[in-house]
């Protein structure tokens, strides 16, 4: 099973990975805002599955933080407030493919998509779908054939160097904590 | 280039004894071979993963023209700004107009072995525009005002306290910091110049040619900031880089990853096609690629031509005896190491690097352990015929020895001289080869030839 195989790899790397159902996501959010003393969460609003989306976005509010997102232009493009995404203490994304091969979260770009959520914030929680686990990152790019986006970013595990002494440290220049709630069910 | 005449002998020397550096690089070398090994053990089929990558890059390397023009084409398809730059003067022109023509200042930079080759930073510098390193190896050295010491460990040689020192003194951080603690101070200080900068600067791990797509590998993050934040994208990217496919990417990736630092993958890997498109909050307003050849077009002509096979993993630095001996800084050249002693010369010329062919002990480890088996010990040897034309007495001796009455002369002086002791006339002649050697023990008794004429005789 794919999934198994992913669960191994990616808390082999780092990522605190768990298996819930929607009807708990409520519960766990909640607890994850208050340990951290989240004051403001980025979040991307496109590509979301739109339970998914109502349920964090309710949640977040609900305890008391403030969500920064892409803000729509008149041209129809996207823009972050960038001082205000980089204060936020959490940033949570929607993770449309996770790969079971090599533990990673796939982010490929797109208007309104946002990949700096899961790199400015020292926090960061991706949310999935459990159907949407990859085999491998080969047959993942060819999804996407000759239509690749701008950026296409793959995270597996937090922020990490070994530069100093070979000593591996966490939370260098992006998230020194990552997370993958993957939501199982049929809710989308 | 750098004023100083490289001098390996010199350098070396002087490298073993700084007990300091040697036991630094050893430790981070030990854990980065050993990290190594675990991840090829796991992995059933590296060995068929090692002929693929050898086997593909045959193939680039046998075409890089062709490669290099698809790649071209597609990534200008994508809307990068693709220059082509035959030498390292020419990247640093070329990146100086790039940064001038957007009235870029400041810039963060990822870690890259070619821009080091092309001497970048201090070209831009030059210029107006400051460049602030952002991988916490390339920044610590960068705040030493050092050159990178390893190709993928820039500050192997440097221990925590040397670190911790060294931030007090530039950052005002309190002293003797732990790890985790240095690791904070350097966020905060690069997350401003993250956000600040008009340009970001990268090299490329692979660039693929079928889609014109740059390929970049970080554990950090910092490329990925590098890549998304700043208006203007800069990659550096040597034409040896190319790989056909995407299809070939995660083969490649698997080999690089597992060999430079036991990973199946690095934390962030980032597929960068084109500058940011229409109606996208991120990523820069134009991407500049250049591509440099210096002498990688000439290199793929000649016999050496499987070193642009190299995928810069670094571990033929790690697991060299002599590498491990010296450390990096004594090669004195961008590419230090097995790889470097090839590259470097084949680069930069034979008569500046006549040294590095010899920083080597044929032992073969180099070989052992490369992803894309590049045959580094025969390259060694050979670069070594190419730098040294025979010298008289070796002349002599070949003649010697394909004449068997001066054989036989000859034995009978050595051994001779040998019950002697070497000395004497011959003390000077030799001197390079007892300067840290014993002369073996002349043998005992009678020797082979008379015994074997004794023995025959007896038959
Ligand atoms: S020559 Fe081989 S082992 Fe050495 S850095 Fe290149 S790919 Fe790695």
């Amino acid at each position: 099973m794919i999934l198994n195989q992913y669960l191994a790899k990616a808390q082999g790397v780092g990522v605190h990975v768990e298996l819930l159902s929607l009807s708990d996501l409520n519960r766990r959010l909640a607890a994850l805002v208050g340990e951290l003393k989240a004051k403001s969460v980025a979040l991307p609003l496109i590509g979301w599955p739109e339970p998914l989306l109502r349920t964090v976005k309710t949640e977040v509010e609900k305890c008391g933080s403030a969500t920064v997102s892409p803000r729509r232009r008149m041209d129809g493009g996207y823009e972050w407030n960038r001082p205000a995404l980089g204060s936020a203490n959490l940033g949570i994304t929607f993770c449309g493919a996770f790969i079971a091969e090599t533990g990673s979260l796939a982010f490929p770009s797109g208007p309104g998509l946002g990949t700096l959520a899961s790199l400015l914030p020292e926090t960061h929680l991706a949310l999935s779908c459990a159907k949407d686990c990859r085999p491998d990152l080969g047959g993942y790019l060819a999804e996407f054939g000759a239509d690749i986006p701008s950026r296409l970013t793959f995270v597996t595990g937090p922020s990490r160097t070994g530069d100093i002494e070979a000593s591996m440290t966490t939370c260098v220049h992006g998230p020194g904590r990552v997370l993958h709630w993957i939501i199982t069910g049929d809710f989308s | 280039m750098s004023p100083i005449v490289p001098n390996f002998r010199k350098a070396s020397r002087e490298a073993v004894r700084n007990s300091q550096v040697i036991a630094a690089v050893r430790k981070t070398a030990n854990l980065l071979s050993g990290m190594m090994a675990l991840a090829v053990a796991n992995t059933p089929d590296f060995e068929a993963l090692r002929n693929y990558g050898r086997t593909r890059k045959l193939e680039i390397s046998g075409d890089l023209e062709k490669y290099a023009q698809s790649f071209a084409a597609n990534a200008q398809a994508a809307g990068a700004v693709v220059h082509r730059a035959k030498d390292a003067a020419e990247a640093a022109r070329l990146a100086i107009k790039i940064a001038a023509d957007n009235g870029a200042k400041t810039a963060v930079k990822g870690k890259s072995m070619t821009a080091e080759e092309v001497e970048l930073n201090e070209a831009l510098e030059a210029a107006g525009v400051t460049v602030t390193e952002t991988d916490l190896g390339e920044f610590i050295i960068q705040l030493a005002n050092e050159k990178p010491s390893h190709i993928m460990a820039p500050a192997i040689h440097r221990s925590r306290a040397q670190v911790a020192e060294l931030f007090t003194d530039r950052l005002g951080t309190p002293p003797d910091l732990s790890v985790e603690a240095l690791v904070a101070a350097a966020r905060k200080e690069l997350r401003e110049k993250f956000l600040a900068a008009d340009m970001g600067i990268t090299g490329g791990n692979f660039a693929i040619a079928d889609t014109g797509a740059i390929v970049l590998l970080s554990n950090e993050g910092n490329i990925r900031m590098a890549t998304t934040l700043p208006r203007i994208q800069l990659a550096v990217v040597g034409i040896d880089k190319i790989i056909p496919e995407m299809a070939d990417m995660p083969k490649f990736l698997a080999l690089l990853a597992r060999s430079a630092a036991g990973q199946t993958i690095s934390s962030y890997l980032s597929i960068v096609t084109g500058p940011r498109r229409a109606g996208e909050e991120e990523g820069p307003e134009q991407l500049h690629i250049i591509l440099l050849d210096n002498g990688r077009s000439r290199i793929a002509k000649g016999p050496y031509r499987e070193i642009l096979h190299c995928l810069h993993c670094g571990a033929c630095l790690s697991h060299c005896p002599v590498y491990r001996a010296v450390g990096g800084h004594a090669y004195q050249a961008v590419y230090p190491g097995p790889m470097g002693s090839v590259l470097s010369p084949l680069i930069s010329g034979l008569e500046i690097y006549a040294d590095l062919p010899n920083a080597c002990t044929l032992c073969g480890r180099c070989a052992e352990v490369c992803p894309v088996c590049v045959p580094l010990p025969d390259y060694l040897r050979d670069l070594r015929s190419d730098v040294n034309k025979p010298p008289l007495m070796m002349k002599m001796a070949a003649f010697g020895a394909h004449t068997p009455s001066l054989y036989r002369l000859g034995m009978i002086a050595m051994r001779q001289m040998l019950k002697k002791g070497v000395k004497g006339l011959m003390a000077p002649a030799l001197k390079e080869w007892t300067v840290c050697r014993e002369p073996p023990e002349p043998q005992a008794g009678e020797s082979f030839r008379d015994w074997w004429k004794t023995r025959s005789h007896g038959q």
